[in-house]
């Protein structure tokens, strides 16, 4: 497709954009599920996919392989499939760009944005969020959204009746142009994202009282880290740089962010050791930003929340070293770090890190090449409330947890989901399994279950689980609607076994 | 006025080797009897096989004390305008908007509910009034834990771990961990949600349920056995936090499936619409199910309020309100089990005393707690007041902690959960009872 998003909207706004999304949107499924290969080749053998470093990138540094994908990664070798992700414009990408052209408030300007239904926002920001999980290639580039999207989490309903815009602004000018560029790119957009200023109340910040929320979170949760030294005085400057810091409420321009000169304080602060002198506005901003980005702590408190994504809920030292100086080194960028992470010893040999809800739902349906019509979407996101992890609603500023202890307890909807959606009970998600196991060679159950088993854990199954698995099923004639039924129930387990859980 | 609370150090944790063992990595392989057995129909031993093995000194042998339900008002509640300190003329002196009128304003559309001549109740508190008066209700005010950060996440994770935020290992843990009660049901550790809170992570495993009517596999009757048995067997091997939970989960469907799913009409008042009131309503049918709760936890979040938090009415008065109508429906529900239930409301800090430009409050210090059940010396409110006149306020102008949370704590671990191991469920800490509790018979 050769043109671009702004030419397609000139091609004559809403009506003729909703006639051709129709269109767009079916082309754009086609292709997605196009992709299915003719034959399922193994690149790994039982007792390899877990250790196996090349699933663990596309487990962790994506949604999951989808048919096909794990013996195309294996087959370039690590290194060189870490290169094709980190440059993700350059990976053709049709299918999920035709998804997302198929939306319309989601390529609004604010303005205009602002006007429409806030519901039909909220449901354009989960489709184009899940139909880039599922189907986009640029899978690193996707999950590093999502890393930011937490790293800077904004409450979809805190201020229920414009966030929805505003996190659309979020999300396509804050977070997406910057989540594989440099980290203080990202933290200057986002405190340009009129969303983080009305979540954490810097729209109320003025002069005569300063309101410390944004203040603290600035430096707590985006830049230093609770504990990379500064204190509450530091918190109380910090607010007063961001006094006045706010966003049009009317007019043509409404939505921009800019400084109201009446409510800002222009007085001399320090912070951190730093005087900043009086008489200044968005300038001090800029440089508050400079000395945040700038600050080691910043370099070290970035690395260790990569590390914990990428590599182990306990950080190894090491690593988190390396990748702070890498930080250091190359002024923040964020490719540099992650080929820190992704080529070190460490990731090489990293211990299993527990598949957060949305990454199990989205690789569960990536696993079996699913196929997600536009209601499905709907499903998908009531599901993932229900798993724990509904799109942009954890309510405070640090985002969705990273760790194991917090995911785990929360088995049985995982559990129940894997049933539903195998089952047919997730509307608007279709599995092509029958396709599947023909690509697959499979003749009998042993060998169905061999080649699911592949789809879902990158291995045949050991001899073990497979006698389970077997008997469980129990005849062996897969033409047998009751046999066919039970191998369903089979791989329902087998997205909800412990395998399938961990990255 | 003494400033106590604060000359407490942040605890050192580390130095005791006991609770060195007590992190989940120190789960010992049980050897028992495998869930796939149970779910095959054959009998249970004594411990369940998901039960982990917990390296520690060994438990106190006792029988069981009240069921213990944890409430986590998440946020940083503003206690000030929960239980308010009328009779200081600094709360008037800070809060010209926010504040609430005294209880002799008789021309004031919201007045303070007196408790005590000194402190009341915001009216949206008002069903907590009766449970005071009848001597199951005690607030303590200027308490809280030792959190210099103002953090929401430093302050709840010390105050929830009651120790060193580095080890995800909670107070209540710890205290299952510590007592021994003979109670190897599932679901003697449970918490209201999807996750569990840290308090409840770490030593012995705890049940998240969303509700008792969704607690179980969804798929045809006649293949629900199959399933969870292959599930069971995927999981019966590891001692990692996922094959815990796993058999946890499997082991609480296994109890839930024993008792029915409709809900009973509520003895008293009904339970307020929301996702609070329906927590409360679920523990309610929980423990009147005997079914070996024996702690339950309940988050209400949304205290955070920098901005627009309202007086009289409003954002926090609607918090309130829910909270005040979930605790009194609870109350009149199992008004029969009162002597065995205490009920703890807590927050990770209090909010500044000074209210803010935007209508609203920052991030402070000393809060309010509330203490509800049949062994509470209720109708009295716990204070050592520290004053709320300017030399009287710490940090950026914060209410002083007098009484650790710990202080709260511990007496009800003692008295009421028949757990005399006291040190051991907040280490580095020596807890000074304030009275607030009865010995249980």
């Amino acid at each position: 497709m050769g043109f671009s998003r702004r030419d397609f909207l000139k091609l004559g706004g809403l009506a003729t954009a909703a006639l051709s999304a129709t269109s767009c949107s079916a082309v754009g499924r086609e292709l997605a599920q196009r992709d299915l290969p003719e034959s399922l080749g193994v690149p790994l053998q039982s007792g390899e996919a877990a250790a196996d470093p090349v699933r663990r990138l596309l487990n962790r540094g994506g949604y999951g392989p989808r048919p096909g994908d794990l013996a195309r990664a294996v087959e370039m070798g690590l290194e060189a499939y870490l290169e094709e992700q980190l440059n993700p414009e350059q990976i053709e990408d049709t299918a999920a760009d035709l998804l997302v052209r198929n939306l319309t408030l989601y390529h609004m300007d604010p303005g205009q944005l602002t006007e429409q239904d806030r519901r039909d926002a909220t449901a354009e920001l989960f489709v184009a969020t899940l139909s880039r999980a599922l189907y986009s290639k640029r899978q690193l580039y996707e999950v590093m959204v999502e890393f930011w999207s937490d790293h800077f989490n904004i409450y979809l309903f805190k201020m229920r009746k414009v966030m929805p815009f505003l996190k659309i602004l979020d999300d396509r000018d804050a977070i997406r142009p910057h989540a594989l560029g440099r980290f203080r790119d990202l933290v200057t957009a986002s405190v340009h994202s009129p969303a983080m200023l009305v979540y954490l109340d810097n729209v109320r910040n003025h002069k005569e009282a300063p309101n410390e929320n944004y203040a603290r979170e600035l430096m707590e949760l985006h830049t230093l880290g609770v504990h990379g030294g500064y204190t509450q005085q530091d918190v109380q400057e910090v607010a007063r740089v961001l006094t006045g810091w706010t966003v049009r409420r009317r007019g043509p321009r409404r939505g921009e962010t800019f400084l109201d000169e009446g409510q800002h304080d222009f007085g001399e602060k320090t912070i951190l050791g730093r005087v900043f002198p009086a008489g200044r506005g968005v300038e001090e901003i800029e440089d508050l930003i400079n000395l945040l980005v700038e600050h080691p702590s910043t370099a070290t408190f970035i690395a260790t929340k990569l590390v914990r994504r990428f590599v182990a809920d306990e950080p190894p030292d090491a690593l988190v070293e390396r990748v702070a100086e890498t930080y250091r080194s190359t002024d923040g960028d964020i490719k540099a770090m992650l080929r820190t992470i992704f080529l070190s010893e460490e990731f090489a040999t990293a211990p299993p890190k527990l598949k957060r809800p949305y990454s199990f739902m989205i690789s569960a349906i990536r696993a079996l090449h699913g196929d997600v019509r536009g209601r499905g979407y709907r499903r998908l996101a009531n599901w993932l409330r229900t798993l724990g992890q509904p799109l942009f609603q954890w309510g405070t500023p640090d985002g969705y947890p990273d760790e194991a202890a917090a995911w785990a307890t929360n088995l049985l909807p995982r559990w129940n989901f894997c049933l539903a959606l195998i089952g047919g009970g997730v509307n608007g998600v279709t599995l092509p399994l029958e396709e599947l196991a023909q690509a697959g060679d499979a003749t009998d159950t042993d060998s169905a279950l061999d080649v699911f088993a592949q789809l879902i854990l990158g291995e045949p199954l050991e001899a073990a689980t497979k006698q389970l698995f077997s008997a469980y099923v129990g005849g062996s004639d897969i033409s047998d609607a009751e046999t066919r039924e039970r191998i369903g129930e089979a791989l329902a387990i087998m997205l909800a076994s412990p395998a399938f859980q961990w990255a | 006025m003494s400033k106590q609370g604060r000359s407490n150090p942040v605890l050192p944790v580390g130095h005791c080797a006991e609770y060195e063992q007590l992190t989940r990595r120190a789960f010992l392989g049980s050897g028992l009897r495998s869930l796939a057995a149970l779910a095959l129909g054959e009998t249970l031993v004594a411990y369940p096989a998901w039960m982990p093995r917990v390296a520690f000194a060994p438990p106190h042998v006792g029988p069981r004390g009240d069921t213990l339900v944890c409430i986590f008002l998440r946020g940083g509640a503003d206690g000030l305008n929960m239980v308010i300190p009328h009779g200081d003329e600094g709360y008037y002196e800070h809060r010209s908007v926010l504040s609430i009128a005294p209880p002799d304003a008789t021309q004031a559309e919201y007045r303070v509910l007196d408790l005590d001549g000194f402190f009341g109740l915001h009216p949206s508190l008002a069903p907590l009034q009766e449970i005071y008066a009848a001597g199951d209700l005690a607030p303590i005010h200027a308490t809280g834990a030792p959190d210099e950060s103002r953090s929401h996440f430093e302050a709840m994770a010390l105050m929830e771990r009651g120790a060193s935020t580095s080890d995800y290992n909670g107070w209540l843990g710890r205290h299952l961990a510590t007592l021994d009660t003979g109670n190897d049901s599932a679901l003697r550790a449970i918490a209201i949600g999807d996750m569990l809170p840290a308090s409840l992570t770490g030593a012995v495993s705890a049940t998240a349920l969303q509700s008792i009517a969704e607690h179980h596999l969804q798929a045809r009757e006649e293949r629900e056995g199959a399933i969870q048995s292959l599930l069971a067997a995927l999981y019966e091997q590891g001692e990692d936090i996922l094959a815990i939970a796993a058999r946890q989960t499997l082991a609480s469907i296994e109890t839930l499936s024993q008792i029915g799913t409709e809900n009973r009409p509520p003895r008293g008042r009904d339970y307020p619409e929301g996702d609070f009131g329906t927590a409360m309503r679920t523990v309610a049918r929980l423990i009147d199910a005997d079914v070996g709760v024996e702690v339950a936890c309940v988050d209400l979040g949304g205290w955070d309020t920098h901005a627009a938090q309202g007086s009289g009415q409003g954002q926090m008065a609607n918090l309130m309100d829910q909270l005040a109508q979930g605790l009194a429906a609870f109350y009149e529900d199992l008004q029969p089990l009162m002597d065995s239930l205490t009920v703890v409301v807590m927050s990770e800090f209090g909010r500044r005393v000074q209210e803010n430009g935007a209508l609203g409050t920052d991030h402070g210090h000393g809060n309010m707690m509330l203490v509800m059940g049949g062994g509470i010396r209720g109708g009295q409110v716990y204070a050592r007041w520290p004053g709320l006149q300017p030399e009287q306020l710490v940090g950026p102008g914060d209410l002083a902690i007098t009484t650790d949370y710990r202080d709260v704590l511990g007496e009800i671990i003692r008295k009421r959960l028949n757990n005399p191991q006291v040190d051991a469920v907040f280490p580095g800490y020596t807890v000074s009872e304030i009275g607030l509790a009865v010995e249980r018979e």
